[in-house]
């Protein structure tokens, strides 16, 4: 009796430690807290890769340098 | 070898810029026009090196707010990493295994040595122990002291405890629910505290007949002696003082600090008062449950003195003997 | 992977308060909100006023998740930190973790225009913070969504508003870095956390080794690497 409640007593505050705070995956997918993620829509049809350049090129577009050569 | 080469070239960026200490007041004036002076230097030797700069930026280093907003000014607040650590670390390990190890010990302790019984024969006869009024203050400051002790405790260990449990939402009803009733339930416990503290002052007040029970103490508490007291023993003083009016002002004050936020306290304020009241507060709880072992299954006849106000003549002889002397007189 | 950060050069910066703008409309945040602030130092001196935008920085370490009593804060792939305002019960300690001021409360319901005097000893209901426009738990571009985190860009096909709407785009204010690579934001992000790897040790550097290390990857590694190289970190050249 006195080993289990110890047993529990240890299990209980072995917990009470920082948990990670590195995002979750599970066989290469994502297995945090639910949240749909942008590339899992019509637009983009669950293609990561299209959502990413899309990103990357509206970021380009950021730029002045290739604002100034008329570029976008 | 990678990782030293980084290092080396952060290190030799960087250090520069956390160098600074924050300064504060007229200090920091003629502090910020050397910066600057020195920006201007460095901008001609090194252009668009912003090192001096950038040593205003140190930790919770002042700068003058464009918006409003008591600390808009501040760029980074360091001290909110130091009372996570403290928080998340000590304080969360040493009071839960407090919480833990103290029921323990009681129990252990009960199963060894079972309640104090009375040794003589009741008399029958009752003497008057708490009046009517001892009693209500008693009561509410007990129900409000169990309700904020369980709200705290599910607040503050409920993540670790209770979400691999009853999930994130069920949690979160939960907490939302002792978050509102500790905030309510607080003032009242400290109004409690504050009418208890007047109520049981004088009785409480030390004598030296207190240091024969602190001797005996082992004995009496294993139910193989007595010594005599007044209306309260040492420890019952004890936890008056340490218990009730120290750690109830601690609690009560750090807890009024961050129940009400609407007097333009600082988070620094904020941190320190959480740290004060959550390490206060454990205390509070690990020798509560001493007084709660003491007062109900340890000791044959505490709970009905303070539920009816009366105890027997012969408990009165054999746990506080000069106060029944006191009262018969 | 791409790992979202904000980036402001402060050699760019004209404290035009365009970012803090364009994040306030285009989420339309409550009142006593702002999710992005411009901090000036050195106000007024020539060749030394620098200004600095700062919001949420996305923490690898995130203070505000570590001491979350009910943990509502979630991290997604991209390393955007969000919240869930379903479960934020509104203790404010992420308030007092955040260095950088990040989490918000509503102003006292009794002050705002309309507002209801409900809230009880200075309770200011639930936590608003920036969300790198990548919205919330909530069903991606839905109403709900948009009424407890703002408007939903990344599922538009945009980047972050405050990004957008800067003056000075690209080496200016407010960049996004979406390539595979960390953008070290800069310098000051660090600085906060320097006590964990003790007095002597040079901070920043620590720092970033050890956030390459806590975030366990290799590329993680090689980014900071890079950043470093090009000087991103700290916003020295």
């Amino acid at each position: 009796m006195l080993a289990l409640i110890l047993l529990l007593a240890a299990g209980t505050l072995a917990g009470c430690d920082e948990p990670s705070q590195d995002v979750m995956f599970e066989g290469g997918t994502y297995a945090g807290k639910p949240d749909t993620p942008a590339w899992q829509s019509e637009t983009f049809n669950g293609s990561r890769e299209t959502w990413e350049q899309e990103i990357k090129k509206r970021s380009a577009l950021q730029s002045e340098y290739t604002r100034l050569k008329g570029g976008g | 070898m990678k990782r030293r080469a980084l290092f080396l070239t952060a290190w030799l960026g960087l250090s520069s810029i956390l160098g600074g200490a924050s300064m504060t007041g007229v200090a920091a004036n003629s502090a910020a026009n050397h910066q600057s002076d020195m920006q201007v230097m460095r901008q001609t030797e090194q252009p668009q090196n912003n090192a001096p700069v950038w040593r205003r930026y140190a930790p919770d280093g002042n700068i003058p707010p464009r918006q409003p907003g008591a600390r808009a000014g501040v760029l980074i607040q360091a001290s909110g990493e130091t009372w996570r650590q403290i928080r998340n670390g000590p304080v969360t390990l040493i009071g839960g295994l407090l919480l833990i190890l103290v029921p323990i010990v009681i129990a252990v302790f009960y199963a060894l040595n079972g309640p104090l019984k009375l040794h003589g024969q009741p008399s029958g006869r009752l003497v008057q122990r708490f009046t009517y009024w001892e009693r209500i203050i008693h009561w509410s400051t007990a129900i409000t002291f169990v309700v904020l002790a369980v709200t705290g405790v599910l607040m503050f260990f409920g993540r670790y405890v209770l979400i691999p449990i009853i999930g994130y939402t069920g949690f979160s009803w939960f907490a939302a629910l002792s978050k509102n009733v500790h905030n309510i339930v607080g003032p009242l416990f400290i109004f409690c505290v504050a009418c208890m503290f007047v109520m049981f002052a004088r009785e409480n007040l030390w004598r030296r007949i207190d240091w024969e029970w602190v001797k005996k103490a082992p004995q009496v508490l294993t139910g193989k002696g007595h010594a005599p007291s007044g209306k309260y023993n040492a420890a019952e003083k004890g936890w008056f003082w340490g218990g009730v009016a120290l750690l109830g002002l601690v609690v009560g004050i750090s807890g009024l600090i961050l129940d009400f936020p609407n007097f333009a306290q600082t988070r620094e304020t904020m941190q320190i008062a959480n740290i004060v009241h959550g390490v206060g507060a454990l205390l509070f709880i690990a020798a509560s449950l001493g007084h709660i072992y003491m007062g109900t299954i340890g000791t044959e006849g505490a709970y009905e003195a303070m539920r009816t106000g009366k105890v027997d003549e012969t408990w009165a002889k054999e746990h506080h003997a000069l106060w029944l002397d006191e009262v018969k007189s | 992977m791409a790992r979202m950060k904000f980036l402001c050069d402060a050699e760019r910066c004209i404290e035009c308060n365009g970012c803090v703008t364009a994040c306030k409309n285009e989420h339309e945040v409550p009142w006593g909100i702002n999710r992005r602030r411009v901090v000036t130092v050195n106000d007024g001196q020539e060749g030394a006023e620098k200004s600095m935008s700062v919001a949420c920085m996305h923490c690898s370490d995130a203070p505000c998740m570590a001491v979350c009593p009910v943990d509502c804060f979630y991290k997604t792939d991209d390393g955007v930190v969000l919240h869930d305002k379903d479960l934020c019960i509104g203790c404010g300690y992420c308030f007092y973790a955040c260095p950088f001021g990040a989490p918000q409360f509503p102003a006292s319901n009794a002050s705002t225009p309309g507002g209801k005097s409900s809230d009880w000893f200075g309770a200011r209901g639930k936590m608003d913070k920036c969300t790198f426009c990548a919205g919330g738990p909530e069903e991606n571009g839905s109403d709900a969504e948009f009424e407890k985190y703002g408007r939903n860009r990344f599922v538009r096909r945009q980047i972050a508003g405050c990004v957008q709407k800067c003056v000075r785009p690209k080496h200016c204010s407010v960049v996004t870095a979406t390539c595979s690579q960390i953008y070290i934001a800069s310098a000051y992000w660090f600085a906060a956390k320097a006590r964990k790897c003790g007095a002597g040790a040079p901070p920043m550097a620590s720092l970033i080794t050890m956030s390459a290390r806590r975030s366990n990857s290799r590329e993680a590694d090689a980014c900071v690497d890079s950043a470093t190289c090009r000087g991103y970190v700290g916003g020295l050249r």
